[in-house]
């Protein structure tokens, strides 16, 4: 079953490989963007730049091929680097990696489980929750008015390479890049700080739902 | 597949640390003898756990509790109830899950692995886990309050993930005080079960999911 996963990671990964970096169509019309400095102000983080860790409950799914449920541990080791621990209820760990500044490090992972663009996907996946690389780049930013909820549209470079970020106030952001098509839908605040969150891939049929039960 | 390997390995988490050193038991075979005439007379088993999983990496350990119902034969309910809510139910040659809501039930007659797991969860409770040569090499030590059984896998995907089984027994009535799962790197999964009731009468229905 793994391996069918992990292959047809690879195929879609391949079918996208060679899509633009042009705005997508279903973002179009854009008002006319200004250029602009990404921070606090123009982009909202799902979570501070600074924390100790957040303990989820998180189910993964993988259309209806997989369903893993678990607990996932997120700590920040330092400014910029990152460790991720996925576990059972009962305790066994399936993945352990690292990701951040200091690069991309597995220190453990379940064998069924050891295929590299699963955990990229998953690095990814938390990089984007964690709005990590965002703040501080240049980004052109669109408003889309699209009833009832007004969008805002990000267009900006992560490793030399161009992302869009849909904004849809504190409950939605999408983000559009090459192969990877992803919405975070954000749910449950207490004190702004979510505890509810879907993970959603638009291209593959992946999902992790996680709801904060510690910080 | 994986989520039953998953299951399984998980269920191999048995194991803990007491603070006295151990030494070698004195009579490991009359130790054996006393545990499997304990459990055939052991009609059902009620206790609390909590469950701790220490990471090296995390400055605190995260903990879970909930409560598991054994009754004579083969039925089992163990059951998260912090901080997540999670059920397993083993009755009848099936096993039921309930996770956030949703239910799914298994056959075990058709299914080599989750026989497995069956075997696991209910030997674990009856003592049949301490004599799986096939797949684990035994120590068997003692202190003055613990008998203490250390598992160590043989299989090397096992190995893996689990340096060793951890079984702690009391000397008063032979029931597992605690369970650690030790892993390669230091991390380890403890489990505490406390609370205990042996031989209480026990309702049918607890080993229904509603």
């Amino acid at each position: 079953m793994q391996a069918s996963l992990t292959k047809r990671l690879l195929l879609i990964s391949t079918c996208f490989f060679l899509a633009s970096c042009n705005t997508p169509k279903h973002l179009l019309p854009l008002s006319k963007g200004n250029v602009t400095t990404l921070s606090k102000d123009n982009f909202r983080p799902i979570f501070k730049d600074k924390f100790k860790s957040f303990l989820f409950k998180t189910t993964l799914t993988y259309g209806d091929k997989l369903q893993q449920g678990g607990l996932l541990a997120l700590k920040q080791l330092s400014e910029g680097n990152y460790r991720t621990i996925f576990m059972t209820k009962f305790g066994m760990t399936l993945f352990d990696f690292e990701f951040g500044e200091n690069g991309f490090i597995v220190h453990k992972v379940l064998e069924q489980m050891d295929r590299k663009i699963f955990l990229k996907i998953i690095e990814q996946d938390l990089e984007m929750l964690l709005s990590r690389g965002i703040l501080g780049n240049k980004a052109k930013v669109f408003e889309k008015e699209s009833a009832p909820k007004k969008k805002v549209v990000l267009k900006t470079k992560l490793n030399k390479k161009t992302h869009f970020f849909v904004q849809e106030g504190a409950y939605k952001i999408t983000e559009i890049h090459q192969n990877r098509a992803v919405s975070i839908l954000l749910s449950k605040y207490i004190a702004k700080i979510p505890r509810s969150i879907d993970i959603q891939h638009h291209n593959i049929p992946l999902t992790m739902k996680l709801t904060l039960l510690k910080h | 597949m994986i989520r039953s390997v998953f299951f399984l390995a998980a269920f191999l988490i048995y194991t803990s640390s007491f603070a006295q050193s151990f030494q070698s038991m004195k009579d490991s075979k009359s130790f054996q003898q006393k545990l499997h005439s304990i459990a055939a007379k052991t009609t059902s088993l009620q206790s609390d756990f909590v469950q701790i999983k220490h990471l090296d990496v995390l400055s605190e350990d995260i903990e879970s509790n909930g409560k598991l119902v054994y009754k004579a034969n083969n039925k089992l309910r163990w059951e998260y109830t912090t901080p997540l809510e999670y059920l397993i139910i083993l009755n009848g040659g099936k096993v039921s899950i309930k996770d956030e809501g949703k239910v799914s039930s298994y056959d075990l007659s058709g299914n080599k692995t989750f026989q497995k797991i069956n075997e696991m969860m209910i030997g674990s409770i009856q003592g049949d886990l301490l004599v799986n040569e096939a797949d684990y090499k035994y120590e068997f030590k003692e202190n003055s309050s613990n008998y203490l059984v250390v598992m160590y896998p043989k299989e090397k995907k096992v190995q893996e993930f689990m340096k060793s089984i951890n079984i702690y027994f009391s000397k008063k009535d032979y029931s597992v005080e605690q369970v650690k799962m030790l892993e390669q790197s230091g991390d380890y999964t403890l489990m505490k079960f406390k609370n205990k009731k042996i031989n209480a009468s026990i309702s049918d229905k607890t080993f229904i999911i509603n």
